[in-house]
Formats: C-alpha cells, structure tokens, sequence
C-alpha cells in the first residue's frame, strides 16, 4: 500500500525539482538579458520599431521580422531572438492604433479591434482605448508565453516519438489546415495556394539524391529558392502595390490624451480575458492560421456570451479586450509548433523559422536535445518584450499616433528599397531581388483573386520536410504504405485531414445548392 | 421556398478569372507531371540504387495529380456558376475582377521597383539608383497634384532602360568612368527638375528630395559600413563613401 505513494511521492519531487530548476534557468535568463545595457537597448528598441511597424498600414508584423532578419544576420543567436521577438510582439499590438483611432487596422491582426475601438476614440476616449489594448495586449502574451512553456517541453517530448510517417502527415496536416481556415472564398483555393508553395519548394536539388528539379538548365534555380526573398515578396509587395494602388487617403487620427493603463476595467473583465488568451493560444498552436483569426473568433464568441452583446460594435470595452488579448496570445500560440515541431504557426511565425535557420537553430524535436535551454530562453525573451512593449505603449503611443500621419505615398516608397536590399542581403543573390518583384507581382494577383497567401508561405516552408520524410518513410517500410495507417498517430492525422477535406466538400455542396457559386 | 440572390457581377468576373486561372494550374500541372515523370523512377542515379519511393519525382508528381484535380474542380465550379446564372455575357465583357483604376496603379507601383531591380541596381551605384527610384516613386504618389503621374512613369522607364545599356553593350570597364552613375545623377536632376515644374507645392517636392537622399546614404551606409554587406552595384557615391570613411578614420 505504501509503494504507490512512495512512488507518486518520488515522480512529485522529480516533477518538483524539473520545474524548480527551469525556473531557476528562466530567472537566470530573465536577469542576464535585463542586466545587460546593449540587450536591453536592443529589446526596446526593436519592440518600438515593431509597434511602429505595427501602427503604420500597409505594414505588417511578417514584414517587420523580415525586414529585420537580414540586420540581424551578424548578430549572436541571442541578441537576435530578442530584436525579432520585440518586432513580432510590438508589431501585433502596434496594429491597434490605428484601428481605435482611424478605423483602419494596421495589422490583419487587429481589425476586430476597429469594431469597438474607433467608437471609443470617437466618444473622446482614446487614450483609455489605448491604454486597455496595451495591457490587454500584455496579458496575452503573457499567457501565451505561459503555455510556451508548460506545453512546449511536453510536445517536443511526444514529438522525439514520431517518425517520417508523422512528419509527412503534419505538414500536409498544416497545409490543408491552414488552407481551410484562411480561405475567404472557395476553400480549395487555399489548397492551390499550399501546392503552389510546394511546388516551389521542390524547384533546385532535391535533398536525398541530390538530382536537380525544375532548374530549366539555369545555375540560380540549380540552387534552389531562397525563403526568406519569397517570403518578403509575398507580404511586402502586394501590400505597397494595394495600398498605393487604392489609393487610400488616411483620416487625421484625433488628438490622444494620456494613455491610461485601465486597469480597473481589466479586472472587471478578467473572465473575457482569460477567455481570450485560451482561444489565442489555441488558434496560434494551428499551424499558418495567425492572429487575425484569433482576433476574430474572440471577439465573436466574447459577443455570444455577453449579457449585452447588443453594445459590442459601439465602444464596449469587454470587445477590444478580446480580440487583443487573443492577438497576442497568439504569439506565444503560434511559437508552440514552431519550435517543437519546426511547424510554424502563424505568418509571422513563418518568418521566424527562416530567420532561426540563417542563425543556425533548426526549430523541431531535437531542439530540446540540441539546446536544452532554449524554449526557456524564448520565454524569457518574450516576457521581457512584453513588458518593453507595455511600457512603450503606455509611455511613447503619443508619439506613434503623430507618425500616423506620414503618407503612405512617402512610408511605403521607403518599405520598398527596404525589401530589396533585405532581399539581396541574404544571400548575395541578384536573383533574389528578380524573384521578389516576380513573386510579389504574383502574390498580389492571388490575393485579388482571393487565394490566401499563408498555406504558400506554409508551403514553400514545410515542402522540402515533407519530401524528405515522405520518401524516407516509403523507404523505410520497403515502398509499402502499411505504416501510415497501422501507426496510431499517423492514422490519426489522416483521419483529420480527410475529415477536414470531406467536411470543407459537403459544406461546399451545400451552399452551391442554396447560393450557387 | 426563397430564393437566393444573384451574384453580382464582381463575383461573376471573379469566377471568370478562376476560369482562366484554372486553365493556367491545369496546363502548369501537366507540364509538372510530364517533366517530373523524366526523372530517374527506377533507374540509379549516380550510383545510387533507385526505387519508385526513393526517386525525385515521387514528391513533384503527388503535387502535380493534386493540383490538376483541384484545378479542375475549379474549372468545373466556373463553367457551372455561368450556366447556372446564365453569365457567359459577362464573362465575356472586358471587365476585370480588379476595378481599373487600382488595377494601373499597381501597375505603376510595377513599374517603378520593376526598374529599379531589374534595370537600375544591377548597372548603377546603390546610392543613386536608390535615390532616383524614390525620387521618381514618391514624387508620383506623394508630390501629386499637377503631376502627370504616367508621363514621369514612363520617362522613368525609359531613362533606366538608357542606364543599363552601357552596363550591357560597352565592355567592360567602360571608357568614362562612372558613366551609368553620372547619367544617373543627371536624369535625376531633370526629374526634380520637371517635379518642380509640375507640382503645385514646390516644399512637397524639396521634401521628396530630401527623403530621398537622405534614405539611400542612411540605408547605404547601414548595410556596407554597419552591417558588411556590399551593395549589388557600388560606384562613385558608394566609393566616395569609402575614401570619406578612411579620411575620418585618420
């Protein structure tokens, strides 16, 4: 009888001393970085070049960490990790100011945030406005930065279990789900766009055989297609091209008055929160999907269960809260997959993987193995950008909210000589800088044609680990495809993706007989 | 039983476009597929034992049934959404999915950072190249009123057409030095030249030129001398910059 307690009392103690010991670490970290001048000058000086990015429309947080990456290629792993962490996170909230002030969200990410936000500005309370989505903003990715590190050891573990079957099936798995999810026509052009990226990706070597692949005879594509230029072309030129192309003329902002932290209203909707930063969490952790949706689905379900919906959409403040805390939350969402199973979770995340792998860290199970410390490092870096962007939002949006003021027919000019030159830093490549205008070109007729562009990006990203495991799993099996269906997991994730497509097709047929086309 | 709507137009002009895009995917599948299923199947490659799930095609030709099967899923929508709604006039009108207006501004947008890439940055140093490119992109989209936005698009054009012709018909190195750049650093001068004629507000203009050649040396500057990075063409500003940085270095 004595046994099973002095065995469950031995797994509590080592249980015990793993997170007393990772929590050591992460206090380690958090006073190392906090310590150091130069990191912390870098910390919030990249969260306050994120929260600009953020701010400015036309400008997005996948831009804003690609544009960096190529600054940051000279610097040590961790000086780097801390300026494109301070980008992403500053960048998501940086979308709000906008949205409250001028109803135009600066960020996909924040467009619920217009939906109560800009009534709120207009009723003379923007500074309060602000200063709720700031700490709401916080408190997410705090969160989010709390299941990082609770789930993230967790997966990585379950993760050092799977095979090339699993591998293959996740990423096709991130592919059809991010199709499914982003589509806002038909959901097959989600599909398309995911197999466009693959296609892409297959162009150049291939990695077991080493035989060339859609080179057409030419030495640039022998060496197959850098991620990083298609990746700024894909964000960066369609949006200069539809922001100057339609031609939008920004309203005046209306005069902020001082940012107040809100913190008497955060507490009252303590529950939206909590609420919130689960969903953000939750839809981060779904590879390519991103924070608009988190925004979104937040906000739709804090108006569902609200005793007054009827005043969401006329500056409820519980509406704002949501969908920013869930914006945020996504960060740390998104970083679950990314890290653990080298699958991003977000755009932005996306970017993230490439500019790790010009750093030399390959996100994915071996991570916890490789280094052992580095998702505790991430969280530290997060909970120290959160807290830079919380102080610069609370103390500097005043003067954000003036560079709103800058026309786009100035700003967006400038963005572009910067995706080139980002374009041509990685690599050395001239071709680089060809592809970024012909991809960008691209981009920008699918996105009119309402192909989402995040399941190419998921694509192009996940291809060549999809190739590789999917031949090495045949392989290994003898060219029998057996495994894939008597392994349980993987049986489990074909199940998910025929479901999702099946479920995607009979829904499809549904609505064609009620609304054809 | 209700019925439902018609689809308006902008949606019958979308399907249109998924028709034609569709045709693209499908002609672009075949071509994946045929040049795929030339790869080594069976045979070894570089002395490697070859099997169907080792080969290189494997991969390309799974993405290649895909995306025939949905392009023609799409094909099949679109024809069925103009019989159902007897659209084939309006797939037939000119009219495009983009509104026009956009659809030439994003052209223009095109046009600038399509000759600034391909024409002016591989022939010109970065400074200036960069310099007239924002020049000539601002002013249109900023400095606007008056200016006759299509008219200074195209002489842009052609004025980098012209200063990569050197680069491209003179050996190399060409018999004045710094001849691309020279021309560059002129044609820009008669852009702002012309800018200035235009436009109503001359401080829009002066702004414009000051962003201009304040962004190229500041970016310029970051990436050679910060970050190490050599610039795709360096010339007689980026070289200037150089003598000037081992001047102030004595």
């Amino acid at each position: 009888m004595w046994k099973p307690c002095i065995i469950f009392a031995v797994y509590s103690a080592n249980s015990a001393d793993t997170v007393f010991d990772s929590l050591h670490v992460f206090l380690q970290f958090v006073a190392e970085l906090a310590g150091q001048p130069k990191m912390v000058v870098l910390l919030f000086g990249s969260t306050f070049c994120g929260i600009i990015f953020g701010a400015l429309p036309g400008l997005t947080a996948t831009l804003g960490v690609a544009l960096l990456t190529s600054l940051t290629y000279g610097m040590a792993v961790e000086a780097a990790l801390i300026a494109l962490l301070g980008m992403y996170v500053g960048a998501i909230y940086g979308g709000s100011y906008p949205s409250i002030l001028i109803n135009i969200p600066g960020t996909a990410a924040s467009a619920a945030s217009a939906l109560d936000g800009y009534p709120l500005s207009r009723k003379g309370q923007g500074g309060e406005a602000l200063g709720l989505t700031t700490t709401a903003s916080f408190l997410g990715t705090a969160v989010g930065m709390i299941f990082l590190v609770i789930l993230g050891p967790v997966i990585a573990d379950l993760a050092l279990r799977f095979a090339s079957y699993e591998f293959f099936l996740l990423a096709l798995f991130g592919i059809v789900i991010s199709g499914t999810l982003t589509s806002t026509d038909l959901v097959y052009k989600g599909w398309i766009a995911g197999l466009i990226g693959l296609a892409l990706s297959t162009v150049g070597r291939d990695r077991l055989q080493f035989f060339p692949r859609f080179t057409l005879g030419s030495p640039e594509l022998d060496a197959g297609l850098d991620v990083v230029p298609i990746l700024i072309g894909a964000y960066g030129i369609p949006q200069i091209m539809k922001v100057l192309g339609d031609n939008i003329t920004l309203a005046q902002p209306a005069i902020v008055g001082r940012i107040i932290p809100g913190i008497r209203t955060i507490f009252s909707n303590l529950k939206a929160i909590v609420r919130s930063a689960l969903i953000g969490v939750g839809i981060g952790a779904v590879p390519g999907v991103g924070e608009d949706i988190a925004g979104w689905v937040s906000y739709g379900v804090a108006k569902s269960a609200s005793k007054n919906p009827q005043n969401f959409g006329n500056g409820e403040p519980e509406g704002l809260v949501s969908a920013e805390t869930a914006n945020n939350a996504c960060i740390g969402g998104a970083l679950i997959p990314l890290l653990t199973l080298g699958i991003p979770g977000s755009p932005p995340a996306a970017m993230l993987l490439g500019a790790l792998m010009l750093h030399g860290v390959n996100p994915g199970p071996m991570i916890s193995i490789e280094r052992p410390d580095f998702l505790i490092q991430v969280t530290a870096i997060l909970l120290l950008a959160s807290l830079a962007m919380w102080i610069c939002g609370i103390l500097l949006a005043r003067q954000v909210v003036k560079l709103l003021r800058i026309p786009a027919g100035i700003f967006l000019p400038v963005v572009a000589v910067l995706c080139v030159i980002g374009s041509y830093a990685l690599g050395l490549r001239m071709f680089n800088i060809y592809m970024l205008v012909v991809v960008g070109v691209v981009a920008y007729m699918m996105s009119e044609m309402k192909y989402p562009i995040s399941p190419l990006v998921i694509g192009l990203i996940l291809g060549p680990m999809a190739d590789e495991n999917l031949r090495r799993a045949v392989m290994v099996s003898d060219g029998s495809m057996l495994p894939f269906v008597t392994r349980p997991v993987s049986l489990a994730l074909i199940a998910v993706i025929v479901v999702t497509i099946c479920i995607q097709f009979f829904r499809g047929r549904r609505m064609g007989k009620k609304h054809p086309g | 039983m209700a019925t439902s709507p018609e689809p308006d137009d902008s949606l019958a002009r979308l399907r249109r476009a998924d028709l034609k895009t569709s045709v693209f995917l499908i002609a672009l599948s075949v071509a994946m597929i045929w040049t795929a299923l030339g790869y080594p199947l069976q045979d070894s490659y570089g002395g490697v034992e070859n099997s169907w799930y080792v080969s290189p095609s494997l991969f390309p030709l799974c993405i290649g049934a895909a995306l025939l099967l949905l392009s023609l899923v799409m094909l099949g929508n679109s024809i069925r959404f103009a019989i159902v709604h007897c659209r084939w006039n309006t797939y037939k009108d000119s009219a495009q999915f983009i509104p026009a207006q956009s659809a030439l501004l994003a052209l223009m947008v095109v046009i600038f950072i399509g000759s600034y890439t391909w024409l002016l940055l591989p022939a010109t140093d970065f400074v200036v190249a960069t310099c007239l490119f924002l020049v000539a992109f601002t002013g249109v989209f900023y400095a606007t009123a008056n200016v006759r936005p299509w008219s200074l698009a195209f002489s842009y054009l052609a004025g980098s057409i012209v200063l990569a012709l050197p680069g491209a018909l003179l050996p190399d190195p060409l018999p004045v030095p710094y001849l691309t750049d020279w021309l560059a650093i002129l044609f820009t001068v008669i852009l702002i030249r012309a800018l200035l004629a235009q436009a109503e507000h001359s401080s829009r203009v002066w702004l414009v030129v000051l962003i201009s050649v304040l962004t190229s040396v500041v970016i310029a500057a970051t990436f050679r001398f910060g970050l190490l990075i050599p610039l795709p063409h360096e010339g007689l500003i980026v070289e200037a910059m150089h003598h000037l940085r081992g001047l102030l270095r004595q």
